[in-house]
């Protein structure tokens, strides 16, 4: 009688054991599913960011400076950039470009040599091109993933 | 027979295992619904900012040049995108397609309206956009 009831308890403990390892299991999987999900998330609203940031910054910048000899193109660090000019203050440009990761801006006078790491920082970013097109700019931006966003912008003066 | 206390308190702590476990599923299974929900909703605002993105360039090619669109009032299809948001030749599945849904032009004003679709049929995002040209400017062909 004793025997038997030992044996029975020793079945018991280990099926208990079994449903907690269960238990933990699936809560860990749960957890981790969470976390899985979390992450992407927070990924694409980084991508939507960096994204939308970027596309919406430049555009606006080349419609803002859209006057005859405004907008060109140029190179500045080794790197490609958009150079505007505001008419009446020619010795002065804004470059928009691409370095240390971010898509950077810097207000300078054209004779100045700069650092481009000194640019103000705007979004991360991995690089920046352009090419003229008629009518406009086409502008290809590689997010903080390396992952590439192409759009036009429409340049008015056609002066780019 | 009766029950030793140790037995009793074995079969109680077997059947609070076991309502654990069924609580534990119910959360999970809410849990992963909700999940699954956030998943379409996040994929749902990607899809919907890289719509803004593409729909942007062809309004900002329209205004470049609003005579290339071609005046028609049927829809026409510009682009066609696969699911990373890659331009490729043919719809795909789990696509997207850029659609020139009308262009009128009257006394010189381009009308457009533009529109990202799903495979599913569903409008991403749509926009409208005027551009004015000058007589002069159409004869020109700019």
């Amino acid at each position: 009688m004793i025997k038997r009831e030992s044996n029975t308890g020793g079945g018991e403990f280990l099926f208990n054991i079994l449903l907690f390892c269960m238990f933990a299991f699936f809560a860990l999987a749960v957890l981790l599913a969470g976390a899985k999900a979390y992450r992407t998330f927070a990924a694409r609203i980084d991508d939507n960011f960096a994204v939308r940031t970027a596309a919406g910054y430049l555009t606006n910048k080349l419609h803002q400076n859209d006057a005859e000899n405004s907008v060109s193109i140029t190179e500045f660090g080794g790197v490609p950039a958009i150079a505007l000019t505001q008419p009446g203050l020619e010795d002065y440009h804004t470059l928009i470009y691409c370095s240390g990761g971010a898509l950077r801006e810097i207000f300078a006078h054209v004779e100045f040599e700069m650092d481009p790491d000194s640019g103000m920082e705007i979004v991360e970013s991995q690089g920046l091109e352009f090419e003229q097109r008629p009518g406009g700019v086409w502008v290809r931006v590689l997010d903080g993933a390396g992952d590439a966003t192409e759009f036009f912008v429409a340049v008015r003066s056609d002066a780019a | 027979m009766k029950e030793t206390r140790t037995q009793m308190g074995r079969r109680a702590f077997l059947i609070e295992l076991l309502f654990a476990m069924v609580a534990m599923g119910i959360c999970a299974a809410i849990c992963l619904a909700g999940f699954v929900h956030s998943d379409r909703l996040s994929q749902r605002s990607y899809a919907q900012s890289q719509s803004v993105v593409r729909v942007q360039t062809a309004v900002e090619q329209f205004k470049a040049d609003p005579m290339a669109a071609g005046v028609s009032a049927d829809a026409k299809t510009l682009r066609y995108y696969d699911s990373e948001w890659n331009e490729v030749d043919a719809q795909v599945e789990d696509g997207y397609r850029l659609e020139l849904t009308s262009c009128t032009e009257e006394q010189g004003l381009y009308s457009a309206l533009f529109c990202m679709w799903s495979e599913e049929g569903a409008a991403l995002y749509s926009v409208e956009t005027k551009k004015y040209l000058p007589a002069r400017a159409r004869e020109a062909g700019v």
